[in-house]
C-alpha cells in the first residue's frame, strides 16, 4: 500500500526536544548520519499509540505528532514508505536540499505543521 | 579615655555581586564572625604563651572591638579596625594577642587553599566558625585576605569546606538555591521535598510564611510549575545535602527559566538521543545560563533551549511571523543565527557570531529586538 497525499506520517518526539508546549525544529531536521532522512510511521498502518508503543521498546519518546504527505511535498521534498526495519516504516527524504539553512527552514516548517495538529498521542507520565 | 585603632583585616570581596563595589547586606552576618573568631583565638593564644596562667588578665576584652571602618574605593575592600580603649584595666600589650590571632586566621585560610595543615595555625575547636564565615558566598565569589600581598589567603567555598572538615565537623552549612518542583509536602511536620532538573530530590523544612507558596507549588506539580528555593542548607562532610533547614525565600520561576533548563540538560549522557548525541559541556551550560540570565529583558525574551546531538544547544524564539534559531557551540561559543518569516520566502537572515565577545551578544539582542519591533524585513 503506497502513501497518498493525505497519509499522516507519524513522528516520535524525543523528550528533550519538547519544552513547555514547543517542539524543537531539531526533531524534524535529519542528520547526515541518517543520510538526511527522517524516520516516520505510516499513519495508515499504525495508530499513534501503537506507533509509540512500538518505538519505545528501544527508544525514548514523549509522544507522537504528524505531518501529511502533502505537507512534505509542498516543501519540495519527498516522503515514501521503505519498510526498512519494519512494515510501515517511512522516511521524509531531504535529498537534494543542499544547504544547512535550507534544511533548517524546511524542518522548522514541518515542525510548525506538526505542532498545529498537536500530539496525537502523548505520554503524560 | 583614649581610643586607638589599627587595621586588622582588609578582605577584598571578589565576584559577580561585588563588581559594583558595594557590600550586600546579607553578607554582614558572615563577616561579623571575624569578631568572635578573633577574640576566641586571642584568648587561646594568651594561654598558649602563658601556660602557667589559669585565667585571663582583668580587662582582656575590655574596650576591644572590631569595627568596619569603610569600604575602600576602587573595589569591595572592607577596612576592619581593631579599636582599643585605653583605660585602667586594659594592658596595651594584650593587643598583640588579637593581632596574632588575625595573622593565624589568615594563615589557616591560606593553608586550606594550598591543601596544607590548617590546625598548625588554628586549633580544630575554633574552625566551626567557618560554618558561618563565607557561607553566603556564591560559587563564583571569594574573599581575598591580604589583597595587596603576594601571598594572598583566599576564602572560597572549597577552602571553607576544608577548614570546616579540619575542625572535625561532620556537617557544614551553606546558602543554596534549588530550582525545581515541589514533589511532596507534610503539613504536620512542616517538611517538603523538591525535585530538581537533575532528578535529585532534596528535603527541607518550611515556616508559616512559606506555607502557602510551598502548598501552591505542590498542587501545580503536574503542571510542571517550578520554584526557586533559597535558604540555608546542611551538608554532610562529603558534600551531600541533608536538609534545607531555613528558607529565606521561595518564588515561582518562569517555565523557561534558563538555570532550571540548563541544569536539566547537564544530565544528558553520551548516546542520550536513542544511542546518538554527545553529552553537553557542563561548563558551557553554566556559561550560557549566566550570559542569558544577564541579558533577559522585555527586548530579549526567554528562549526555548534544546540540545543538538553535537555539544551544542539551539535557542528558539517565535516572534510574530518569524522563527529565530540560534545554534551555539558550547565549546567554541560560536553561534549561527538563522531566522525566516513563515509567509515570505524572501525574508531570511543568516549570520555567525562569536558569543565570547560581549559586543556580539549585543548584536544578537538588537536583532531579536528589531524583529519584534518589525524593523527587519
Amino acid at each position: 500500500m503506497s502513501l497518498n497525499s493525505e497519509t499522516q506520517l507519524l513522528r516520535q518526539i524525543h523528550p528533550k526536544w519538547y519544552q513547555e508546549g514547543k517542539i524543537s525544529s531539531i526533531a524534524f531536521n535529519p542528520s547526515e548520519d541518517h543520510d538526511f532522512k527522517l524516520s516516520c510511521y505510516n499513519g495508515d498502518k499504525f495508530l499513534p499509540k501503537d506507533a509509540y508503543d512500538h518505538f519505545i521498546q528501544n527508544n525514548k519518546s514523549i509522544g507522537v505528532v504528524a505531518v501529511r504527505v502533502s505537507d512534505v511535498e509542498n516543501l519540495d521534498i519527498k516522503a515514501y514508505e521503505d519498510n526498512i526495519s519494519f512494515d510501515g516504516h517511512c522516511v521524509i527524504d531531504f535529498e537534494g536540499v543542499d544547504s544547512t539553512n535550507a534544511r533548517k527552514k524546511k524542518a522548522s516548517q514541518l515542525r510548525k505543521k506538526a505542532e498545529q495538529g498537536g500530539f496525537l498521542f502523548e505520554n503524560n507520565l | 579615655m583614649k581610643l586607638t585603632d589599627k587595621e586588622i583585616y582588609s578582605p577584598r570581596l571578589v565576584g559577580g555581586r561585588f563588581n559594583d563595589h558595594r557590600l550586600p547586606l546579607s553578607l554582614m552576618d558572615d563577616i561579623s564572625v571575624l569578631d568572635v573568631l578573633t577574640k576566641d583565638l586571642a584568648r587561646h593564644i594568651f594561654f598558649e604563651e602563658n601556660p602557667n596562667r589559669k585565667r585571663l588578665p582583668n580587662g582582656f576584652y575590655e574596650g576591644v572591638n572590631l569595627k568596619l571602618d569603610s569600604l575602600e574605593e576602587g573595589s569591595t575592600i572592607l577596612k576592619i579596625l581593631l579599636i582599643t580603649a585605653s583605660n585602667l584595666l586594659f594592658d596595651a600589650t594584650n593587643i598583640t594577642y588579637f593581632e596574632k590571632a588575625s595573622e593565624r586566621i589568615e594563615n589557616a585560610i591560606r593553608a586550606a587553599e594550598l591543601g596544607e595543615d590548617i590546625t598548625e595555625f588554628v586549633p580544630p575547636q575554633f574552625l566551626m566558625h567557618f560554618n558561618r564565615l563565607g557561607r553566603k558566598l556564591n560559587d563564583d565569589e571569594f574573599i581575598e585576605f591580604h589583597p595587596d600581598s603576594d601571598v594572598k589567603a583566599v576564602l572560597s567555598q572549597s577552602s571553607r569546606k576544608r577548614l570546616i572538615q579540619a575542625g572535625g565537623l561532620i556537617e557544614y552549612k551553606e546558602f543554596i538555591q534549588i530550582r525545581g518542583k515541589i514533589s511532596s509536602i507534610d503539613k504536620y511536620e512542616r517538611k517538603f521535598k523538591i525535585l530538581d532538573g537533575r532528578g535529585v530530590v532534596s528535603h527541607g523544612v518550611f515556616e508559616d510564611k512559606d506555607h502557602e507558596m510551598i502548598s501552591d507549588a505542590f498542587l501545580l506539580f503536574e503542571k510542571n510549575a517550578k520554584v526557586c528555593v533559597s535558604g540555608l542548607a546542611r551538608f554532610s562532610k562529603h558534600g551531600k545535602l541533608i536538609e534545607i533547614e531555613r528558607i529565606e525565600s521561595v518564588d515561582f520561576i518562569d517555565p523557561l527559566d534558563v538555570f532550571a533548563r540548563t541544569e536539566e540538560l547537564s544530565t544528558l549522557k553520551n548516546g542520550w538521543m536513542n544511542g546518538q548525541g554527545k553529552k553537553l559541556s557542563k561548563d558551557g551550560l553554566s556559561w550560557l545560563a549566566k550570559e542569558l540570565n544577564s541579558k533577559i529583558s522585555e527586548d530579549f525574551p526567554l528562549p526555548h533551549i534544546f540540545p543538538t546531538t553535537d555539544n551544542a544547544v539551539q535557542l528558539e524564539w517565535e516572534k510574530e511571523d518569524w522563527s529565530i534559531e540560534v545554534e551555539i557551540n558550547l565549546e567554541s561559543k560560536g553561534c549561527n543565527v538563522f531566522a525566516y518569516k513563515y509567509n515570505d520566502d524572501n525574508a531570511e537572515h543568516d549570520f555567525e557570531l562569536n558569543l565570547r565577545d560581549p559586543k556580539e551578544w549585543e548584536v544578537l539582542s538588537k536583532f531579536i529586538k528589531d524583529i519584534e519591533a518589525n524593523v527587519i524585513e
